[in-house]
Formats: C-alpha cells, structure tokens, sequence
C-alpha cells in the first residue's frame, strides 16, 4: 500500500527534478537572466518595504543597547573633533602647496567617477555569504565587477547583474578580493574577505613597516576599482602562515552588515 | 479555502525569510522558516500540493539566492522526497520527536548541499567553519521553529476542513 501510494508522487518528484536541473543549466547560460528580472520586479519591492521594516524594528534594538556606551562615545568624539580641526588646518596649508605645486609643473590629471545611486532591497539570508541585493540593473547601465561604495567608502563589486536589479558581493565577504595599498608605507597587498565577516590585507611584504591605525585604500593594480577608495584601518598585523608575507585585519570605515543606500561608481572620467 | 491559507502562509514565511530574518538573526542565524514549513506541512497538506508549494517557493527564494538559479529549488525538493519517502516506510503518526529529527537532519542535509552549490558557483566555502560557527544555532532554531509552525498549520488545516465540512452540509 506504502508502494502504491509512493508511487503516485514519485513521478511528480521526477518531473521537478528534471525542471530544476534544466533551470541550472539555463542559468548557467545566462538564459533565464529576462525571467528572474521580471520576476524580481513583482517581487523586490514588496521584499524591500518587509526589509525596511525589519530594519527599523532591528535599529530600535540596537539603540536601547547602545545607549549605555553613547556618553563614552560623545566624550572621545569631542576630543577626536579637537585633534581633527587642527589636523584639518594642517591639510589645508598641504592642499594649497599641492595645487600650487602642481600648477607649477602642469599636472592636470584628476581623477571624477560616473556614480549611480542605489538602494538595497534584501541581503543574502543563508550564513555563507555575504550578498546584498539592490534595485539597480542591467537597464541603468550596470555591470559585473564595478565597484560599490556607501558613505564614500568601499563596500563591495557587483557579483551578478539582472536587468533591474544586482546582486552586490560585500567586502566582508570570503569570495571578495580587491588589490589595495596601505597609506604611508605605500605596501602592496590583496585586500580579501576572510571567513566569518572580517576583511584583511594579505601578501604585504615582509620588508615593509606597517603599524596599527595605517590606512588602507585601493591600488591603481585593478581595472575596475579606481585607486585610492577608502577601505579601512589596520587593527592587528600577523605573519602569514608561509613566513613569506605581512597579513594586516582592518577594521572597515562603514559598518559593511548595515548598510541601506549604495553607490555604485559606473566609470571613470 | 484550504488552497487559499496554505498559499497565504507560504507567502508570508517567504516573505519573512528573505527579508525580516536576513536583517533579525537569532543566535546569529537565519532561519529555514520555508524549509521548516514544507517538512511540517508534509504531514498535513496532500503531496501534490507539497510538490508544487516546494517548486514555486524555492524558485521565489531563487531569486534571492546568490547561486545560480535552479539550485534552491533542487535542494529543498530533495528534502521533502526524502521526508514524503520516510513518513511512508519508517513513521507512521508525527510526533515532537520526528519534527526534531527532521529538523536536524534536513538542516544539515541543506547546508552541506547550499555550501556545495556555492562552492560549483564559484565562491569560496569554508564547510567546516560554517559546520562549526553556525549549524549548531542553526539546528535549535529550526528546531524551535518547526514546533510553532506545525501546530499552527494543523490547526489552521484542522479548522478550516471543519469549516468547508459545514459549507457543504448546508448546501
């Protein structure tokens, strides 16, 4: 009876298995691309208002949680304001050298980005990856690899692109993987996503001096990403398992689980 | 009526798993509500309909997947013949017990198959990191999960087959 009644649904099974690994192999050759964008546009918008809700109930928790440390935090932001003015004074007289330098010798290259405002939709639920996705695609000019920023601060590259909407790879991500330079000390280095959510740069030089609190920005290695997108700040450096290579963690400028409105830089001037 | 509760409740756990539990961990999880929902509803909702719930619905958290899409809808379909396939040869009443071991097998059985999926897309998985830091919250969660979705869908089920029982006595 088991059997019988086994075998009623059994042949259902088949046929959806059959269909799921034909949507796979579609997918794979981009066929199924139209479908899933018109198939997001019903459904990202309903998702996305879920997803602003969710947030704000998760932002009314946090701020009864960070009340306690706010009186902390105001009293190092002050002193941090005071030693900010008077480094802000002092760039000031650099910047005015350097323009005047540069007039002299005539430089003329600057450097503005092509920018696309965005705003994510949802993230990746599952715990492996870390993917946002937001509502801006193929149709606003988008493509893969352009790089993502928040608050004018690298947050990650465009991993997939469907016609009005894109799934953006976070830089906290293990899969991420941009080349990067650490301010002052000029060393080079991979700046990767390590496993669990953090971000370090990795392959830096033995032979070069790095210390906690150096800034790390975006080398001029990669055709995508423009060079000197902020990434973050050095909070440890370690020997790499090989003996060979620095390995620097680096505490993001932007809190890369939280982040609600994108850029994305389209191309380069 | 029934196919209208049944529709609206999996709209609204896929509704929460993409969006409301991406942003609200627990344990630091997020978890398999839908997945949850269908092993649940195996017991309850005729397997036709169970069939056609899992193919709609992991095509629905396709889209918010960063696999290739088709993936989701192979796992999850996997889960819930293998669940149909047991109810009929090892157990017969569902109990506490069998939510629990269904819970935790088919947690299991869906992350080592979405990290695999990850991996043939392309990205890099740590299975073993993953299996450390998070499948263990995983596992209580869904389990905690499990025991206030089936309730609530057999009582719904049970209500509403009363009530459409009723309809067709009066006319």
């Amino acid at each position: 009876m088991p059997i019988q009644k086994s075998l009623k649904f059994i042949k259902y099974f088949v046929g959806i298995l059959l269909i799921s690994v034909l949507i796979i192999l579609l997918s794979y050759t981009g066929a199924l691309s139209p479908a899933e964008g018109l198939l997001g546009k019903f459904t990202y918008p309903i998702v996305s208002f879920v997803n602003g809700f969710s947030l704000k109930t998760k932002g009314i928790g946090e701020s009864i949680k960070d009340l306690r440390n706010l009186q902390n935090e105001n009293k190092s932001l002050k002193d941090d304001i005071k030693e900010l003015t008077l480094e802000i004074s002092k760039l000031k007289e650099a910047k005015e050298e350097n323009e005047s330098l540069k007039k002299q010798l005539g430089f003329v290259k600057s450097v503005t980005y092509q920018t696309l405002a965005a705003s994510v939709v949802t993230k990746d639920p599952s715990s492996f990856l870390r993917v946002v996705i937001i509502n801006r695609g193929s149709k606003d000019g988008i493509k893969k690899n352009m790089p993502v920023i928040s608050d004018g601060f690298l947050v990650g590259k465009i991993q997939e692109v469907n016609p009005d909407s894109s799934k953006v790879l976070l830089l906290s991500d293990s899969s991420f993987e941009v080349s990067g330079i650490i301010q002052g000390s000029k060393a080079l280095g991979i700046i990767k996503g390590q496993i669990g959510s953090g971000i370090a740069m990795e392959m830096i030089p033995k032979d070069q001096t790095i210390k906690n609190g150096d800034t790390v920005v975006t080398s001029n290695l990669e055709t995508d990403v423009p060079e000197g997108l902020l990434v973050g700040k050095i909070n440890e450096i370690s020997t790499e398992s090989s003996g060979l290579f620095q390995k620097a963690s680096i505490t993001p400028f932007v809190n890369i689980n939280d982040i609600r409105n994108v850029i994305i830089i389209t191309s380069l001037k | 009526m029934k196919n209208f509760f049944i529709i609206s409740i999996t709209i609204l756990f896929l509704i929460l798993e993409v969006s409301f539990f991406a942003n609200v961990k627990i344990l630091g999880v997020s978890p398999n509500i839908f997945l949850m929902f269908l092993i649940a509803s195996s017991f309850i909702i005729p397997e036709k309909d169970l069939i056609y719930l899992t193919f709609f619905g992991s095509l629905f958290l396709d889209l918010f997947s960063p696999m290739n899409f088709g993936f989701q809808i192979l796992i999850n379909i996997m889960i819930i013949f293998f669940v149909l396939l047991a109810s009929y040869f090892i157990f017969s009443n569902v109990s506490f017990v069998l939510l629990l071991v269904l819970a935790i097998l088919s947690t299991v059985i869906s992350d080592v198959f979405y990290g695999l999926a990850l991996y043939l897309s392309g990205f890099k998985i740590d299975i073993i990191f993953f299996a450390k830091n998070f499948l263990v919250s995983k596992i209580i969660v869904n389990s905690i999960i499990i025991m206030i979705i089936y309730p609530v869908v057999d009582l719904g089920w049970e209500r509403i087959s009363k009530i459409e029982g009723r309809v067709k006595l009066l006319r």
